[in-house]
């Protein structure tokens, strides 16, 4: 991805030819896991002559992001409870009805407290 | 099978079998103070739920020191030796003599099975607290640190805020939240989750997970949440001393809990939400009521502190009933 944002050559053999040689990685794992990003949308690809030429269809910040909210969405998870005590957690919500309810309670309190203050 | 392990075999049936004479005096106790400890002030509650959670452990800890306390006697003072009054083939839970029966198989595959089963769970729970452990740090990796705030930003709309971490916790919050959140939100929702950090809640509540195990599955379930909940509001409690405002508290976590619940229908796709009994609630109600008062647990300590001394004084007779009851067993 880093060499797709970069602006790095999208065909798998330009690819290997930066990466694989380097980090020992064959063209057939290059021409994998391009494929696997293409699938997982990742990935746009057209077919110039007869190879597929790859490019990014996320920037790299978006990218983060998405990465980012998945990690905070596996915490928010029940199975992560332990580890992490959340202000409001997130994965328990309060109905419509209750929240409205709770938010006159706290107005009506606070109305009489600075009533008394006056 | 060597008589070394057959004393193993024995030893493990009478731990196995005081872990569940454990459980269900838990469960008693639960039923007792369901009603009760709702009413309590939040930091009681807190200490006593984690004691009721570690009340089969530490009863069978005790069971087993009891009937095991004529053995130790016998390895210091020869003289006081209880095993010479049985012949070879009595179950002799003792380090001097050891049995020359163990458990028949029918016991012992059900035995290495619940024991397989607990290793199972341990394990299951390993793994989820080293995948949570290893999202954390990969959130801490990759925020930015605000040292004047003395958290850690991460890129996220999600509306979120939490102390992440067992033994070294720190407060992690999404750029979405930072951003919402007025100046007086922002010290209630840092107060509350630094007293989270000073009180290692996330580990207690580690450690009460792991010890929900050994609890039958009802009482298990109500304890974790329980422990959770008084948790939060002691943290509530915390933060309204700080901020000097208990209204400011409970509209801080509205404010969260509305932010969340527009998350939830834009974007939590992945997360399985429950609506209904919720913390929320109750923590709000609290915080619109004056503090309760301080509440001493010295009667549950003290009645804690009774038990273990009903266990361990009579440890004769305990030794002989365990070793009889496993003789029966045995043969």
């Amino acid at each position: 991805m880093n060499h797709l944002w970069s602006g790095g050559d999208g065909e798998a053999k330009a690819v290997h030819a930066v990466l694989g040689k380097r980090r020992g990685i064959t063209l057939n794992t290059i021409q994998s896991t391009l494929k696997r990003l293409y699938e997982k949308g990742l990935l746009a690809r057209d077919k110039v002559s007869h190879a597929h030429v790859y490019r990014a269809r996320v920037g790299r910040d978006d990218f983060h992001r998405g990465l980012v909210g998945e990690l905070v969405g596996d915490l928010m998870d029940r199975q992560a409870d332990a580890v992490v005590s959340a202000f409001v957690d997130l994965a328990e919500r309060a109905g419509p009805k209750q929240l409205a309810r709770l938010e006159a309670l706290v107005a009506e309190r606070r109305r009489k407290l600075d009533r008394g203050s006056e | 099978m060597t008589p070394a392990m057959q004393s193993v075999q024995l030893f493990l049936l009478a731990a196995v079998a005081f872990l569940v004479i454990g459980s269900f005096a838990a469960a008693v106790a639960a039923r007792v103070l369901r009603a009760r400890v709702t009413r309590w002030e939040p930091r009681a509650r807190h200490r006593a739920l984690v004691l009721l959670a570690a009340l089969p452990a530490l009863l069978s800890f005790c069971l087993l020191l009891s009937v095991s306390l004529p053995s130790l006697i016998a390895l210091v003072v020869p003289g006081l030796d209880h095993c010479p009054m049985h012949d070879d083939h009595h179950a002799h839970l003792c380090f001097v003599h050891l049995p020359k029966v163990g458990i028949n198989l029918a016991l012992l595959l059900p035995l290495i099975f619940g024991l397989s089963y607990l290793a199972l769970r341990a394990m299951l729970a390993l793994s989820a607290t080293a995948r949570a452990m290893r999202a954390v740090s990969s959130l801490r990796l990759t925020g930015e640190h605000r040292n004047d705030l003395g958290i850690t930003v991460v890129e996220t709309h999600l509306p979120v805020c939490f102390a992440a971490g067992l033994l070294r916790p720190r407060v992690l919050m999404s750029r979405g939240l930072l951003e919402s959140l007025g100046d007086e939100e922002r010290a209630v929702v840092l107060a509350h989750e630094r007293a989270h950090v000073r009180r290692r809640d996330a580990l207690v509540a580690s450690v009460v997970r792991a010890l929900s195990v050994i609890h039958l599955p009802t009482v298990a379930r109500w304890l974790v949440r329980e422990v959770e909940i008084a948790a939060e509001q002691v943290c509530d409690e915390e933060a309204a001393e700080r901020v000097g405002d208990r209204l400011a508290v409970a509209s801080a976590i509205l404010t969260v809990e509305r932010a969340a619940q527009h998350a939830a229908a834009r974007e939590l796709d992945g997360i399985a939400v429950a609506f209904g009994e919720c913390a929320v609630e109750r923590r709000v109600e609290a915080l619109l009521v004056e503090p309760r008062p301080p509440a001493s647990l010295r009667p549950f300590v003290v009645a804690l502190g009774l038990a273990a001394v009903g266990v361990l004084a009579p440890a004769g007779e305990l030794h002989h009933l365990t070793e009889s009851v496993l003789s029966v067993i045995a043969h």
